[in-house]
């Protein structure tokens, strides 16, 4: 048996200083820690292009008169979805039956996640990393959804091996399989959202932000409700509720509030885009623009034998690109933003549910078509410059970076260039 | 006693199990040796603020890891529908986060420095503590090289279960291998407060492999029942390292009083 030796008071005063300098320390670099800045990610680095979803790349400088192919690679995709690809720091993520990561410049492929997703990865910024995230959504059809977030080129090489290439995963699911039903070219599933370092996504019906660095699951809202895109504006998420209302969430600490009151008749919205000044909420064969108080300012309801969605829109330089229901099928339209009017409707646009979304950039809207390929349309007057077709099943919405449009066929990843 | 008496790479201090069974005619039991344990660390609560310290600083390394942009693995306890035995041959706390090796690849030199240091931080605290503890409990001088030691092994067996990789084993295969693992986990209890009294690692390994024959299943009990409690106390959360390090603490008093109670009843040296 050990002596009986108990505390002097120079151990108890030693102890209690070590408790009060690690607990100090522990609470300074909790404090400190978020404090510095994330950076905005430039090309198109997430479906519909930036936070607020308007498809919109102001400085990308697409072919605008016809279009030839840079490079191809190929891609299997199997066929049912076809999500857009996305562009960050001079790589082309695309999801076919994995997701590819390939040089912008030539193709070149430089790495290959061993992920299954129905939609768009998103690319955000890492703080504690030399390179980007590329966050890949998840939607194993009996296990937790997830959010699997990869090195932006693949991994670190360390003497010839590939390390470091996901560095997490992460989950807040809880029970509700709820996705809304409009498409980004892939799967109902929403593509999750790049917001400096955060990424917002749906686990099933549960609206979540994750660190892009870290993966830690930062909030999650605590009742499901059906899971869209949500499109950002200055800090805060605007999703549909559950009633034919909109909710805002801060996206920094998850504070919901309700931006626009719903009813139990209320047509629920399926898209929603965020510009400065107005927020766009479209549903089935209808489109609204909310004021900064939630309110109405203007409707504009197409008549449709059917119900057809009018998102994913696109908005850039005043104007709203919808799909509008005709006699023969959805056509590309155009509307003033500021009062909904029609400016014009094209001969040409996708009737395709799963693929529409158009994109804009440099007078000209790309959207797919409904047969098959992708058409150039002038954004003045919806005149159909160019189609591109290469035969190979339907396109995926495009995505614009520098001077190249980047698509997804059933079988390629194509760059196109201005001939 | 002679200086010879005190050397601690003196085989002789260290009898056999049938030595110590000679030396002691009552058995020992698990339930014994826990009741050594709590009994000592009441008479020497020093042992106990240490390890509590080394837990405190174990939760605030996992309170501001969680915070931080680094990802970590997170522990899942009680609340994940499974219960495991959480025992460290190399004393340790058990820690609500930590570090996967591929997360490391490609951060930025500050961040990198910082995780590091984190790790540093939390597995210095616990070998700082296990080596008083046991230095405390054996009445041992804790020189510099065997602390030294003690922290070389306290790596050997965190890279160990960092770089162990996982299989999906059929359930034959999965039983034995965990019989395998317990065996050796059993052989090796007494390797920590070796290490402190100055032995060489292999001297160590060799005499915690023999002194443990003859008490496996007493170990097993002790190993059982500690790594049950850990995992039960570190499931409570935030405050999980700080309650876990009060069972790492008894365990520290129950390997010093199985090798105290196998070295003859003695002290393993005395000053």
């Amino acid at each position: 048996m050990v002596p009986r030796t108990p505390l002097s008071r120079r151990q108890v005063l030693a102890a209690g200083g070590s408790a009060a300098a690690l607990l100090t320390g522990g609470a300074l670099a909790r404090r400190l820690l978020p404090t510095a800045a994330g950076s905005a990610v430039a090309d198109w680095p997430m479906a519909g292009r930036d936070p607020a979803g308007t498809a919109f790349a102001p400085e990308a400088d697409p072919p605008a008169d016809g279009v030839e192919v840079r490079w191809r690679q190929p891609l299997a995709t199997g066929g049912e979805f076809r999500p857009g690809p996305v562009v960050a720091d001079g790589v082309v993520y695309a999801a076919g039956t994995d997701v590819y990561a390939v040089s912008a410049s030539d193709g070149e492929p430089l790495a290959r996640f061993d992920r299954t997703t129905d939609t768009a990865p998103a690319v955000a910024s890492a703080r504690a990393y030399r390179t980007r995230t590329a966050a890949v959504h998840e939607s194993p059809p009996f296990d937790p959804h997830r959010l699997a977030g990869h090195h932006g080129r693949g991994g670190d090489s360390v003497a010839g091996v590939r390390v470091g290439e996901t560095r997490w995963t992460a989950t807040a699911e809880r029970d509700v399989d709820s996705y809304g039903a409009v498409h980004y070219g892939g799967g109902a599933r929403p593509p999750p959202v790049a917001v400096d370092w955060t990424l917002l996504t749906f686990f099933r019906g549960t609206l979540a932000a994750v660190d892009a660095s870290s993966g830690a699951v930062r909030w999650a809202s605590e009742k499901p409700f059906t899971g869209v895109r949500p499109a950002v504006r200055e800090g805060v998420a605007y999703v549909p509720g559950p009633d034919g209302g909109v909710l805002a969430f801060d996206v920094e600490r998850g504070d919901r509030t309700r931006f626009r009151p719903g009813s139990p008749s209320a047509d629920r919205p399926s898209s929603l885009v965020a510009t400065p000044d107005r927020l766009l909420v479209t549903g089935d064969d209808w489109i609204r623009s909310l004021d900064g108080e939630g309110r109405v300012e203007w409707e504009s309801t197409f008549d449709a034998s059917g119900s057809v969605p009018v998102g994913p829109i696109a908005v850039a330089n005043g104007s709203v690109y919808a799909r509008r229901p005709t006699a023969s099928g959805p056509r590309l339209c155009s509307l003033d933003a500021t009062d909904g009017s029609v400016q014009w409707v094209s001969d040409d646009g996708s009737g395709d549910a799963d693929a529409f979304l158009p994109a804009v950039a440099d007078e000209t809207v790309y959207v797919p078509v409904a047969e098959s390929g992708i058409a150039g349309v002038d954004a003045a007057d919806g005149t159909v410059r160019w189609r591109f077709d290469p035969g190979d099943g339907g396109s995926s919405p495009a995505a614009l970076a520098g001077d190249a449009l980047y698509v997804v066929t059933d079988e390629h990843l194509y760059a196109l260039e201005e001939p | 006693m002679s200086h010879e008496d005190r050397d601690p790479t003196s085989e002789s201090r260290f009898p056999t199990a049938a030595d110590a069974r000679r030396g002691d005619e009552s058995r020992l039991t698990a339930i014994r040796l826990l009741r050594d344990g709590v009994t000592d660390l009441r008479r020497t609560p020093s042992v106990l603020l240490a390890m509590v310290l080394a837990g405190l600083a174990v939760a605030v390394v996992d309170w501001v890891r969680l915070v931080d942009p680094a990802p970590v693995t997170e522990f899942v306890g009680l609340t994940g529908g499974r219960v495991t035995i959480h025992y460290g041959v190399m004393v340790t706390v058990v820690s609500g986060t930590s570090t996967p090796l591929s997360a490391l690849a490609g951060l930025r030199p500050a961040w990198l420095a910082w995780v590091v240091g984190l790790e540093l931080l939390r597995n210095g605290a616990l070998v700082l503590a296990g080596v008083y503890g046991f230095a405390t409990l054996l009445d041992v001088d804790a020189t510099a090289s065997a602390t030294l030691r003690y922290a070389g092994v306290f790596g050997v067996f965190a890279a160990l279960r960092a770089f162990f990789p996982t299989y999906s084993v059929g359930l034959v295969a999965g039983v034995l291998f965990i019989a395998l693992f317990l065996f050796v986990v059993v052989r090796l209890v007494a390797l920590p407060a070796l290490l402190v009294t100055g032995a060489s690692v292999s001297a160590a390994v060799g005499r915690s492999w023999r002194l443990a024959a003859g008490h496996g299943w007493s170990l097993l009990g002790v190993v059982a029942v500690v790594g049950l409690a850990s995992f039960g106390a570190a499931s409570v959360p935030v405050a999980g390292p700080v309650l876990a390090s009060i069972v790492t603490a008894l365990q520290v008093a129950v390997v010093a009083a199985f090798v105290r109670r196998a070295n003859g009843g003695g002290s393993a040296t005395r000053r």
